[in-house]
């Protein structure tokens, strides 16, 4: 009996494999923080360990250049 | 030589001067450190996620660069000393795409006009966060508290009703001075549970009986 698979309760980016995760992308940086500003985690993202810390990588970059908000909406 | 990405945040006011002025003072900076500029563009105009310099608004300016190692430091300092250059953001680039250099052709055409920036106005406050009579915010919602008009979350002892002068005294009132210096203390022990307090309301005539008997 095949293992019935358990749905993703991520945000399915789908981020190609070859794409890296830029700062300057603002419309998936968006999707990847909380009402709040806060980043998500990976449970949320779905993202692998390297893609999340990839992300966070990003949105740190975006905020520093007030791309994205610290906290706050 | 290495090259690097940098992303410049620039004042909209030196842009709305020149944008010619305005991004040389960027690329002339690294030429002056011994870089060499590969692309430069304007990236965006945009409001700030947060106001940088009392700026609500700036403009970006993305670009491609070599430039030494040992000379980097020197190129932040005086960066940090310009007062048009708000940010800078320097990465370590792998090569530049080619759509940077599309872009950066297609600024230098003559056709290319730079859009004039918006005046810098902080951003609108939503109506959410502005200041709602007491009525109708989130905490006096269910239990409008100790309020006039005789809504339930008023203390006993608050409504006028619930004054202490108008509450019997225990047996016969013996003299008005009495009454009076009953009336002027706080009755704590008449006003310790809700159903006394609702008692002291109910028979609020009751003083006025007693003393019809006695007479």
């Amino acid at each position: 009996m095949p293992m019935k698979r358990k749905p993703s309760r991520g945000l399915n980016l789908r981020i190609p494999a070859t794409k890296k995760i830029d700062y300057k992308d603002l419309e998936l940086l968006q999707k990847c923080v909380g009402p709040q500003g806060q980043i998500l985690h990976r449970k949320r993202t779905g993202l692998s360990s390297q893609r999340q810390r990839e992300l966070k990588r990003a949105i740190k970059r975006a905020r520093h250049m007030a791309l994205l908000t610290f906290v706050g909406s | 030589m290495a090259l690097y990405e940098g992303m410049f945040l620039i004042n909209n006011d030196a842009v709305r001067n020149d944008w010619a002025a305005a991004k040389s003072l960027v690329t002339d900076l690294i030429a002056k450190h011994g870089g060499s500029v590969q692309t430069a563009r304007r990236w965006d105009e945009r409001p700030l996620a947060y106001p940088i310099k009392g700026k609500h608004r700036a403009t970006y300016l993305l670009s491609y660069f070599e430039m030494a190692g040992d000379s980097i430091p020197a190129f932040h300092r005086e960066m940090e000393i310009k007062e048009d250059i708000l940010r800078y953001l320097q990465l370590s680039a792998e090569a530049v795409p080619d759509e940077e250099r599309d872009l950066t052709a297609a600024e230098g055409d003559a056709d290319f006009i730079v859009p004039e920036p918006p005046q810098d106005t902080p951003p609108p406050i939503a109506p959410e966060l502005m200041d709602r009579p007491r009525e109708e915010r989130d905490r006096d919602r269910g239990r409008p508290g100790d309020r006039p008009g005789g809504r339930p979350g008023d203390r006993p002892g608050d409504k006028p009703g619930d004054k202490p002068a108008d509450k019997p005294a225990e047996g016969a009132p013996a003299s008005e001075g009495e009454a009076g210096e009953k009336a002027a203390a706080p009755s704590g022990d008449a006003a310790a549970s809700p159903a006394e307090a609702a008692t002291a309301t109910a028979t609020e005539t009751a003083p006025a009986t007693e003393e019809k008997k006695e007479g």
